[in-house]
């Protein structure tokens, strides 16, 4: 990993390492991480298709909720959030 | 060869409530309906229980006693038709649409309805998301919204319970008369039905049904396209209309919106609802376009922009799907629930946009006008006949 390309991201608030190129779900799965979202019943969730048609792995990125981490590359300083349907609170910019 | 004491067509809103009330007065109904429980207008629609968007008079009236019925009628059939209470807001753009709202407002009121005018302070107060130049609304407290499926269902099931008979994936092929003109049978692509008695709730089909007999309804398909989001943000709990949705529903003479061409001409007004589920349903457009209900991506832009106009954090919300429907539309805007000149041949549909509020209302004066019995408010102005001289300058 060329140091120049590594960098961390946020993870509920806790760092993780992170490498350019990859994406959010690629990152949090290399970490261990496995519930990315939980239900309105409170049931676990995760990358299922990992390709951006099955809408499972949906974090928030960002302060924007509904984000499909697979398809959100890394950037330096991300913060990404485990998403509650129970209670999706409103981006940033809206509230 | 079947028998039943009534034969409700249509297994939407309005027949299933049809059938749900005559039910309860010991008949032996059928309900046949050619697709399936709620599959046509009643599933492409909004769930809105309004009395806002009713002209004060008798329309607000028939709006209010319908809407009654409403709160109590999960435990009724046992079966939860999601039922939610938050109420309505209308909202208001300018000084100038202030003062007609201000004076419909004050109509309801007179009828007896919980409508209050909100001011600029207060309505940015209650909805936090709303845009900036809103200048004021009108709230009804007892305003609220139904799954309009869940309702068909319920009612068909409770129905069922009573003793009724539901065949869906039924056609009917023809209505046999004795002679001189009183109901005999029906004719379906399953068993024939012996019945002295029939209700046309077949919504934008009932035209057809009608012909059968010899009866004209003069109902039109008027279609309406809708906008689901995914299930996100709390945007708001309240059902949300924008004022200028009455002028484009009443089709009032000379009033003018800022609004582009395209929305012009589709009939676009804002309406907002928030389901059970967490998504949010955007309208609305009015056009007649047959019986086409494929969506238009004109139309569909002009819903989401005129959308983003009063709640822009929607521009942030993805859409999972569009659909359209068709509203049973009638020339004076008022549903048939009407006796016809064949004996026995009863008529309960032409909504447009209000059927899933006049569904329960609708199906107990049916009931009223079948049993003879006096009904809950007069029917006189939802007679078929009001249109005779319209049909007869068609002809």
């Amino acid at each position: 990993m060329p140091a120049e390309s590594a960098f961390t991201i946020l993870f509920d608030g806790r760092p993780i390492p992170a490498e350019d190129g990859r994406s959010v779900a690629e990152t949090l799965l290399e970490n261990g991480v496995h519930t990315f979202r939980r239900t309105r019943n409170g049931e676990p969730r995760g990358p299922f298709c990992n390709m951006g048609i099955c809408f499972e792995c949906r974090m928030v990125i960002d302060g924007h909720p509904n984000s499909r981490s697979c398809m959100t590359p890394v950037r330096p300083g991300m913060r990404v959030e485990t998403q509650h349907d129970s209670n999706i609170e409103a981006p940033d910019e809206d509230r | 060869m079947d028998t039943a004491d009534a034969v409700v067509i249509g297994g939407g809103v309005i027949g299933t409530a049809a059938a749900y009330y005559l039910s309860e007065t010991g008949r032996k109904v059928t309900l046949i309906e050619r697709n399936g429980i709620a599959a046509g207008t009643s599933s492409r629609c909004e769930g809105f229980i309004l009395v806002n968007d009713k002209m004060p008079g008798y329309d607000a009236r028939l709006g209010r006693l319908s809407q009654s019925l409403f709160p109590g009628l999960s435990e009724e059939i046992g079966f939860d038709i999601e039922w939610s209470p938050q109420g309505s807001l209308l909202l208001i753009e300018s000084e100038e649409e202030m003062a007609v709202a201000e004076d419909f407002c004050g109509r309801l009121a007179a009828e007896g309805l919980a409508v209050q005018m909100l001011d600029r302070r207060r309505i940015h107060e209650i909805e936090p998301h709303l845009a900036e130049d809103i200048v004021g609304g009108m709230e009804t407290a007892t305003d609220g919204a139904v799954n309009p499926m869940a309702l068909a269902q319920g009612l068909a099931r409770a129905a069922q319970q009573r003793g009724a008979a539901i065949r869906t994936g039924a056609a009917v092929r023809d209505i046999r008369l004795t002679s001189p003109g009183k109901v005999d049978r029906i004719i379906t692509d399953g068993p024939d039905i012996l019945t002295p008695t029939v209700v046309n709730a077949a919504g934008i089909g009932a035209p057809e049904i009608g012909r059968m007999v010899g009866v004209e309804i003069p109902i039109t398909p008027r279609q309406g396209q809708i906008l689901v989001t995914e299930r996100t943000f709390g945007l708001t709990r309240r059902k949300v209309m924008e004022f200028g949705y009455l002028m484009t529903k009443f089709e009032k003479e000379g009033y003018r919106r800022r609004v582009t061409p395209e929305m012009e001409a589709n009939g676009v007004a804002f309406v907002l609802e928030p389901t059970g589920a967490g998504n949010f349903l955007i309208g609305s457009s009015r056009r007649f376009a047959g019986f086409d209900t494929a969506t238009d991506p004109t139309v569909i832009r002009a819903i989401g922009e005129r959308a983003v106009r009063f709640y822009p954090a929607l521009a942030r919300a993805r859409l999972i799907r569009t659909y359209a429907g068709l509203r049973p539309y009638t020339p004076d805007h008022f549903p048939i629930i009407s006796p016809t000149p064949v004996d026995g041949f009863f008529v309960a549909a032409g909504h447009e946009g209000n059927g899933i509020t006049l569904s329960l209302i609708t199906g107990k004066l049916t009931t009223q006008m079948i049993a003879g019995e006096s009904p809950d408010i007069d029917l006189k102005p939802l007679r078929l006949d009001r249109f005779d001289s319209e049909i007869a300058h068609a002809r």
